[in-house]
């Protein structure tokens, strides 16, 4: 890299011709930072906890509505159980030999 | 660009939300990026003023900084964004007045009282100038800053090697300019 910039390097240098008030870097910072305060979001307590009751109040409602669910399919498995129970209990045992015979020789 | 120990200064379980670790940042970083925007713009009061813009930004996206870049690198990118929309603003104001927004800043660069540079500066600043904004970008972070290629890439969002060439490539153009 210095191969390609020694033209500019040798009549220029890196310096920059620019210069800047007296102490602006010191008053700039005193600058944002009031600035910045005038932004300031103000940390609200009441909001963190309303945030937490509506988070704790979604999580229970998910919970009843989980487990109602979960009692509705329950129940839909021991009507199905009870049903199958039942269909199998108006079928005399040949009737049902036969057909699970038939189901073998099919599947062969 | 990095500096290891400020590095560490914000990775240390740094409140960044709060203002006395943003006013660390600002002390950490307002020189360097000062001088990037400055060198871009030519005149302090317009640097000041996006320098002011780029750290009101960045305290307003310290909740959205995921940390997934060094806070150098995303300052950077705000400082430069910010220089990039404030020198095209500048242009549609003033594209009736003067045929090129670049004639502008280095005829307030002449009568500037924040330049004391010499006649071989002066020209320098003009060929930089007549660079197309994003080459003036990679020159200005190479030559001056002396910033690498890698931290220059996350930066401009461009590859190492476009970097090199278009620095390479700015090198010749301006060489060129002074010999005229």
């Amino acid at each position: 890299m210095k191969k390609e910039e020694h033209i500019l390097l040798d009549k220029i240098g890196k310096d920059l011709p620019f210069t800047i008030p007296e102490n602006y870097f010191e008053n700039f910072t005193v600058q944002i930072e009031s600035q910045v305060s005038k932004k300031a979001i103000p940390i609200r307590s009441n909001t963190t906890w309303r945030l937490r009751l509506y988070v704790a109040a979604i999580f229970i409602g998910l919970l009843l509505i989980g487990g109602t669910l979960y009692n509705v399919y329950q129940n839909k498995i021991d009507n199905t159980e009870k049903i199958e129970q039942y269909i199998l209990s108006q079928i005399d045992d040949a009737t049902l030999l036969d057909f699970y015979l038939e189901e073998l020789e099919y599947n062969e | 660009m990095s500096n290891p120990e400020n590095e560490e200064l914000q990775e240390e379980n740094y409140s960044l939300k709060n203002e006395k670790g943003f006013s660390e940042i600002v002390r950490s970083y307002q020189e360097r990026l000062y001088w990037h925007i400055r060198k871009m713009v030519l005149s302090h009061e317009d640097a000041n003023d996006i320098l002011q813009n780029t750290f009101i930004k960045a305290w307003n996206g310290l909740s959205g900084f995921r940390g997934d870049s060094q806070i150098s690198t995303w300052l950077y990118r705000i400082a430069t964004n910010e220089t990039l929309s404030f020198l095209s603003k500048k242009r549609t104001q003033n594209i009736q007045s003067f045929n090129e927004l670049e004639d502008l800043l280095l005829t307030n660069l002449k009568s500037d009282n924040y330049f004391n540079g010499n006649d071989a500066q002066l020209k320098l600043q003009e060929a930089i100038l007549k660079l197309p904004e994003k080459q003036r970008l990679v020159f200005n972070m190479k030559y001056f800053d002396d910033i690498t290629y890698e931290e220059m890439s996350k930066v401009l969002s461009t590859s190492v090697g476009a970097l090199k060439a278009s620095y390479h490539h700015a090198v010749k153009k301006i060489e060129k300019y002074l010999e005229e």
